[in-house]
């Protein structure tokens, strides 16, 4: 049984992609904070979508919302037309969506490669199949050439905790795909890391993405921004204040006001 | 039905020392996630200590009673704060949870060991006596009984929101990363938490002490009881605290007045199976709205 | 395509080991896919090894104590103890499923023993039934309790599940104590001493203690299993890292769930087995402390362990016949080393262990007290 779903093609250039994962009127409150009000976002299949804004402007709060760890107050939440609003993380897992957190969150006392498998055993099977399957000889394999792709496979064998910054960057992304999810979520993926190291992100997102891939990137480096992104999101305060090319909206007076202020 | 409101005063009286008992044990959990195994054991503690200042002594009960109280603050405040607890801190809540079950264990074999198994009757702060009202019978200790865990509460209620400490307090067990922002100093706020539960352990063992007698295993029930009536209350909040700890002590009282002295705390533990079940986060706790997928 | 010599300071940011690498073929529908799931030597390489001397080392250790009563002279009392230890290890084993791998607290270990140790005795005294069957019985009344309680419990977080336990606690002396009928009260039951099996009815000590050793070993054998299956890897996640495990498709709560009815089991067959050795059962026989002796054989011996389980469960029981104090003293001291441990060597004894066994092996040793 193969660990990978059927290739998908990439949308040719200028067909309308359907979104696949998207957001109706997206609410969340903490108590007397209302961190998105009525949010809609549509992330088109097959493309990058970059969700940019201030700090605090509910990006990692939407990304929590659609990934399943915070229920919303109210909105919806669609993948592939389905609701999924409320779902919990792991359903969104099993339909395809993987992601990265702002803050590495691994397994630290397990190996790379321990971290790996954990990323995609629950995957396939069922609860109790996974007591007997001992011998993972594929997803060995997938992990290892994985870890290759990051360029980090010589740390198989090394506790996840005891990376380096960089290391556990490349990591964390090579655990998200690692059950060839249909859209990857990157939380802050090039904060604090170094420009050649940047480089290689970009690169394998790109690749990634030309195969099939969709990604939504949440970021504050706006070179990479404007470098992947096909589109741009740009929330404030809870609320979407601009979308469209990255070109559109550097030029948008919203934008500029919402980071730089009047 | 006199009956009935002699055991709901009874009740009420012994509720309202349990309400003390389950709020220290709410504060500790709320600041620094502790769950205090100890408690009751901190209770028997501070019993002995009394007894030694009262009747070894022979101090005035209200020297006897006070001096209880800063020991108390002391050694089970700061003392256990700035050795065990800031310690493992950093480990994480299981660690926590199992040094308190140790200390627990510590404590009641220290006193079989080195001081004595027999229970020691302390002297009460109240006069004996009972006042008759509308053919109810009821005790002046209980009487006092409320009123000083009452006024207790109430002075903690006034600290927590009238002073700037105790809004800090509040603060930082809210959102203690935000609190931080603002520069208040967690670890201080968790030391205070520690205090505040050591006076609150000591006013209840003085409290209790005369009609429990002072003896090492007397932690157990009373510890436990503390804990189900925070579970049953709230954890997460001081009023379901509150509420859960006078609940507890009409549950045993009405339980061991109608059903049976061996099935009271049963009746508890039957109410605390049904929160659990029905209503996890307690009574008047707050449901947390991130999925609690971390401790 | 850049490849990955950039302005040459990404060598130090990958780690030095990590060679130069030209760009891969894409992954999706590449010739990843047409491998067939074979025997790879990367993949086969890629398993740790080692783990395996020390199990079988372990192992034969293990069976050359339990058998050295065939050819050591050994007083009753001996024998009686070690059995008494091989049972405790077994519920310490358990526990350390639920505390040491899935994270969970447990304050009902001890009651859980203590319904198998009454199924057992109902069972074999009142119903005549075969120890082995009585056993599994026993066994079988741990796990779908364990479901029974954890699944409303394990709805919230962690700490519900502790108490919960703590009132299964209360309940299950309850239960016992009150229900005369049943389990015979507060007077308790009397059991048959030793065991039938089949035809043979053995009631010498030592071969009690066999017994006892095999079914340990069987189903300690039964847990490493359980733990090096993909279960055992979804244990450690959720132990370390919870939000990510459920991030990445595992069912938090199944898998706690299993954790905890597995543990609940294995000191129910534990429980089973001291019936026949003590020759009665009753309430104080599985006291509330025992469940917290438990939880501090397996925190002191070192949570999440395999070693430290059985570490923790031999300190325990062993210790204070070698210490001549009271019972309170030795408890007091316990108690005390305990919380020194906790904050000093928080990995527990088995950490001493596994500082002898690198440096027996002359390896890089990390800090104790980590």
């Amino acid at each position: 049984m193969s660990l990978l779903s059927a290739e998908r093609a990439p949308s040719a250039a200028g067909s309308p992609a359907e979104p696949v994962l998207r957001s109706e009127g997206l609410h969340m409150r903490f108590g007397g904070v209302v961190a998105l009000d009525g949010v809609d976002i549509d992330v088109p299949e097959g493309g990058i979508l970059g969700l940019i804004g201030p700090n605090g402007s509910g990006k990692s709060t939407w990304v929590n919302c659609a990934s399943g760890i915070l229920r919303p107050t109210s909105g919806r939440i669609t993948f592939h037309g389905r609701d999924v609003t409320g779902w919990a993380p792991h359903r969104m897992y099993r339909l395809g969506l993987g992601r990265t957190f702002q803050r590495l969150e691994n397994f630290p006392d397990m190996s790379l490669l321990d971290n790996m498998l954990l990323s995609v055993q629950e995957s396939q099977g069922s609860l109790a199949s996974r007591l007997f399957r001992h011998t993972e000889h594929a997803e060995r394999d997938r992990a290892l050439s994985l870890l290759e792709f990051m360029g980090i496979a010589a740390l198989k064998s090394e506790r996840a905790g005891s990376l380096s910054y960089g290391q556990q960057k490349l990591a964390d992304l090579a655990m998200a795909l690692m059950a060839n999810p249909k859209v990857v979520i990157l939380d802050e993926p090039m904060a604090g890391v170094n420009p050649a190291l940047i480089e290689q992100l970009v690169d394998r997102i790109t690749e990634l993405n030309a195969n099939g891939t969709t990604f939504l990137i949440i970021e504050h480096n706006l070179d990479v921004v404007m470098e992947l992104c096909g589109r741009l999101v740009v929330l404030d305060h809870g609320t979407k204040i601009a979308e469209g090319p990255p070109d559109e909206i550097q030029a948008n007076e919203d934008v500029l006001e919402a980071y730089f202020g009047r | 039905m006199s009956i009935l409101l002699g055991v709901l005063v009874g009740g009420i009286a012994f509720g309202s020392v349990y309400a003390m008992l389950a709020i220290g044990f709410s504060l500790l959990w709320q600041m620094s996630r502790t769950i205090n195994f100890a408690q009751g054991d901190f209770v028997t503690v501070v019993g002995f200590v009394f007894v030694a200042f009262a009747v070894t002594l022979g101090w005035p009960l209200a020297l006897a009673a006070a001096a209880a109280v800063v020991v108390a603050a002391i050694l089970l405040g700061i003392v256990v704060r700035k050795t065990i607890i800031a310690r493992l801190l950093r480990h994480g809540v299981l660690p926590l949870v199992v040094a308190s079950i140790a200390l627990s264990i510590l404590i009641q074999n220290f006193f079989v060991a080195f001081v004595t198994a027999q229970a020691e009757p302390a002297p009460s702060l109240f006069p004996t006596g009972v006042i008759h009202v509308d053919g109810v019978s009821i005790g002046v200790d209980q009487i006092g009984n409320f009123v000083v865990a009452t006024l207790m509460i109430v002075a903690l209620q006034i600290f927590l929101h009238r002073t700037r400490t105790g809004k800090a307090l509040r603060a930082t067990a809210q959102n203690g990363a935000a609190a931080r922002v603002v520069g208040i100093d967690p670890a201080r706020m968790i030391t205070i938490a520690f205090v505040i539960n050591a006076v609150l352990v000591a006013v209840a063992a003085i409290l209790l002490s005369p009609i429990f007698a002072v003896q090492y295993n007397q932690g157990t029930g009373l510890g436990l009881d503390a804990f189900y009536a925070a579970i049953i209350g709230g954890f997460n909040r001081i009023r379901g605290a509150l509420v859960g700890g006078v609940l507890v002590g009409l549950l045993e009282s009405v339980g061991a007045a109608y059903v049976s002295s061996a099935y009271d705390t049963g009746i508890v533990v039957a109410v605390l199976m049904i929160v659990l079940l029905v209503r996890p986060e307690g009574l008047l706790g707050a449901r947390e709205l991130v999925r609690e997928y971390h401790e | 395509m850049r490849d990955a010599h950039g302005a040459g300071s990404d060598h130090g940011q990958l780690g030095d080991a990590v060679p130069d690498r030209a760009p891969a073929a894409p992954l999706a529908g590449s010739a990843l896919d047409a491998l067939p799931a074979s025997r790879s030597p990367r993949a086969r390489a890629a398993r740790p090894a080692g783990g395996w001397w020390k199990a079988t080392l372990g192992l034969a250790v293990f069976w050359l104590l339990a058998a050295s009563p065939a050819f050591l002279n050994v007083g009753s009392y001996w024998l009686y103890l070690a059995t008494l230890t091989l049972v405790y290890v077994l519920a310490a084993a358990g526990l350390n499923v639920i505390l040491g791998y899935a994270g969970q607290i447990s304050l009902a270990q001890g009651a859980f023993m203590g319904i198998g140790g009454y199924t057992v005795a109902i069972l074999v005294a009142q119903h005549g039934w075969p120890m082995l069957a009585a056993l599994a019985a026993g066994g079988f009344v741990g796990f779908g309790l364990g479901l029974l309680v954890g699944i409303p419990a394990l709805r919230m977080n962690t700490h519900y599940l502790a108490m919960m336990t703590l009132g299964v606690e209360v309940v299950y002396l309850a239960v016992v104590t009150n229900q005369g009928g049943l389990t015979g009260g507060a007077r308790g039951m009397s059991v048959p001493v030793g065991l039938r099996i089949g035809p043979l009815h053995l009631t010498s000590g030592f071969a009690y203690e066999l017994f006892v050793a095999v079914v340990v070993t069987l189903v300690l054998g039964g847990l490493v299993f359980i733990l090096r299956s993909p279960w055992g890897r979804a244990f450690k996640g959720i132990r370390e890292n919870e939000t990510r495990a459920a991030m990445l498709g595992v069912n938090i709560r199944a898998y706690k769930l299993m954790a905890f009815a597995i543990g609940c089991s294995v000191a129910a067959i534990g429980g089973g087995m001291i019936t026949p050795l003590l020759g009665f059962v009753d309430p104080d026989t599985f006291g509330l402390g025992l469940s917290f002796q438990l939880l501090l054989m397996v925190v002191v011996g070192g949570r999440g362990r395999f070693e430290g389980a059985i570490l923790g469960a031999l300190l325990v029981t062993l210790l204070p016949q070698f210490l001549q104090a009271t019972q309170n003293v030795y408890l007091l001291v316990f108690a005390a080393l305990t919380i020194l441990l906790l904050m000093y060597m928080p990995r527990g004894m088995v950490a001493l262990l596994d500082w002898l066994w690198l440096k027996i092996l002359r390896r890089p040793v990390p800090e104790l007290t980590k």
